[in-house]
């Protein structure tokens, strides 16, 4: 397998490695892996190249089939994949955003510095665990009926924040601001409103967490500042996403999507990869169910936003205001979105599929909000709980390059089997905490198969996309606190 | 049903988790897996064959061929345990072909229950998904989960 690559993948310059689309028959176009050389040697363990190899099949992908340097072997896609493909031609495909619709990241900034919270971390660690429902199975404090669980799905964060779950300012600093305006809840399952209606704010379990963090380095000092970030500040960080909801959504469609490939005769090598022409009812259905599924997300992510700034109330006995727990941005990582890019001088309207890789939109960009216009939108980079954390921003290069793009995280190196493996009787619990680090798990599982041994060092991944000018870091947040499913 | 034919093995994978499951006829591939599913799930801890606490679930699926089939009714079983907070730990399969199951599956509700609850599994892939007979006639499905 090794020696299969060595000779495939050809360098085209520090960063960039393709796979010539001879490679395999029916590759519509090359792939494209972004990686360092030290980074190469992991990826091409794994079966993700291959993945790589196969989303260049997806009938109107357009430039290259990318791969980000997280990349590892998924299910159909690679994760740290990226596809853009044409409206008229092009397909849509629910393995090129996974099940975890809208899994992201959203990053607090605040008013407080290590020497406010030192003494309080227990305190806040467990108050944090408590209110936050967290683990398999874990059920929210929020019943919805049917009528309220559509409303959710049509207007995700904006729901929240009419409910009182947030500030309007929430919306302004989330991706798309916090709502797909192609959701429709009428052609959701019922199945996947059952799954989901019990499961809003909650945080599930695997990778998905809460970290308290520290601000240890910045390297852009303007741009830290506008984003309100400075050395020695408190963060807090949230990774999770659309929970059952979004895996029934996926499920459901993947089952039409089958049918699909068959009666559109779409040729690909993966029956994960499963797709349907953006044109043709599975393909819109899809996409429309899937803005739901990212809706859901984004109304989780603020519903737990809410109790964390409840949380620090609490134990800090200040107002709101003087906690300044704001929101820096909020970022999806498994999406699929209509966006316009140019290629080849062409203005063209693609459905970028994000499938573990971060929107990453330069300066200027309409999309943004007015206080991120001259410096890029924030790209928010979480680690594993061990070591750091990035805030980047998107550059124009992302634009040319990446239909912008760029990483989402460390991106596993291990199976889960081998960390535990790793693991045997290890005390992770005590390992990180003589490294100032409190973990607090449900799960002993979860914590052995995300050690920091089963990641890439987020550092050298986020350092290629930096010096490849798709995104330039801006600064590093290390883990103080970390609760897990 | 006879505990002995449980077959299955765990098969690592980078990001999620695999099995290869085995059977010497297509209904013991499939009770094969649903147990290896909710071994994922859970740990191996088994609750007495006769247990008043048990529900039963009528579980019928369709699908196309019989790889869709096993996705559609492990979905199936997945949905249930998700929404009923269930684990299953007893099946009976009425019919099958390539197309259809009908099928009666036993689960403990798992608060008050002694099953801890593992790892969750968020669907069953397509990926790499394939059901044959080996030489011998006996059956293996090799099936990926999203966990």
């Amino acid at each position: 397998m090794k020696d299969k690559w060595e000779e495939v993948l050809k360098q085209k310059g520090p960063y960039i490695w393709e796979i010539p689309k001879e490679f395999r028959p029916g590759m519509l176009v090359d792939g494209r892996i972004y990686a360092s050389q030290s980074l190469m040697k992991y990826i091409i363990k794994d079966q993700a190249p291959d993945q790589v190899a196969n989303v260049a099949f997806l009938p109107g992908i357009v430039g290259y089939s990318l791969a980000m340097p997280d990349i590892h072997w998924g299910y159909g896609f690679p994760i740290g994949g990226v596809a853009a493909t044409r409206l008229d031609d092009g397909v849509i495909s629910p393995g090129g955003v996974g099940f975890d619709i809208n899994c992201g990241v959203r990053l607090l900034r605040s008013n407080l510095k290590f020497q406010d919270i030192k003494n309080k971390m227990n305190q806040l660690v467990e108050l944090l665990y408590k209110k936050i429902p967290a683990g398999v199975g874990s059920e929210g404090i929020l019943k919805l009926n049917l009528a309220e669980a559509k409303r959710v799905l049509a207007d995700g964060a904006q729901w929240a924040v009419q409910k009182g779950l947030g500030e309007k300012d929430d919306i302004t600093y989330t991706e798309e601001k916090g709502k797909m305006r192609e959701a429709n809840p009428d052609i959701i399952s019922n199945k996947a409103i059952q799954r989901g209606a019990s499961q809003l704010g909650t945080l599930g379990s695997g990778n998905h967490f809460l970290e308290i963090q520290l601000v240890d380095k910045i390297y852009q000092a303007e741009k830290a500042t506008q984003m309100g970030l400075e050395e020695g500040m408190i963060t807090m960080l949230v990774h999770t996403g659309s929970r059952g909801f979004g895996h029934q959504v996926c499920s459901d469609h993947l089952a039409i999507m089958q049918k699909a490939v068959q009666r559109y005769k779409i040729s690909i090598p993966d029956r994960q990869l499963a797709c349907a022409p953006l044109t043709a009812p599975e393909g819109k259905n899809y996409y429309q169910a899937m803005c739901c599924a990212a809706n859901f997300a984004w109304a989780n992510r603020q519903c737990i936003t809410h109790w964390i700034r409840e949380v620090f109330s609490q134990i800090f006995r200040i107002s709101q205001e003087e906690l300044g727990l704001k929101l820096v941005y909020d970022v999806a990582h498994n999406i699929a979105k209509i966006e316009d890019h140019q290629y080849e001088g062409n203005n063209l309207q693609l459905c970028v599929h994000r499938k573990g890789a971060t929107r990453a939109f330069p300066p200027h960009h309409p999309e943004l909000p007015p206080k991120y216009k001259e410096i890029g939108q924030p790209v928010l980079i979480p680690g594993d709980m061990g070591r750091f954390s990035f805030v980047l921003v998107g550059n124009e290069k992302a634009m040319q390059e990446t239909f912008g793009s760029t990483c989402h995280g460390a991106g596993r190196l291990l199976s889960r089997g081998a960390a535990k493996r790793e693991v045997k009787n290890r005390n992770i619990v005590a390992e990180l905490g003589k490294r100032d680090i409190l973990v607090k798990a449900r799960s002993r599982e979860t914590l052995a198969e995300e050690i920091s041994e089963a990641y890439k060092d987020v550092t050298e991944v986020v350092n290629v996309m930096d010096q490849s000018g798709i995104s330039s870091k801006v600064a590093r947040m290390r883990p103080l606190g970390v609760i897990k499913g | 049903m006879d505990k002995d034919n449980i077959d299955y093995k765990i098969i690592d994978h980078t990001a999620d988790i695999g099995l290869e499951v085995y059977g010497k006829s297509k209904e013991e591939l499939f009770l094969n897996a649903a147990r290896g599913m909710f071994f994922l799930i859970t740990d191996t801890q088994l609750i007495p064959a006769r247990n008043k606490n048990r529900k039963y679930y009528t579980v019928n699926s369709n699908a196309s061929n019989i790889e869709d089939l096993l996705v559609a009714w492990l979905s199936e079983l997945l949905f249930i345990h998700a929404t009923e907070f269930v684990i299953f730990d007893d099946y009976e399969i009425h019919s099958l072909t390539e197309q259809m199951i009908k099928s009666r599956a036993g689960a403990i509700k798992i608060k008050g229950s002694p099953y801890q609850i593992v790892r969750e599994i968020k669907a069953i892939t397509y990926h790499n998904l394939r059901i044959f007979q080996d030489r011998t006639g006996r059956w293996q499905a090799n099936i990926v989960f999203d966990i």
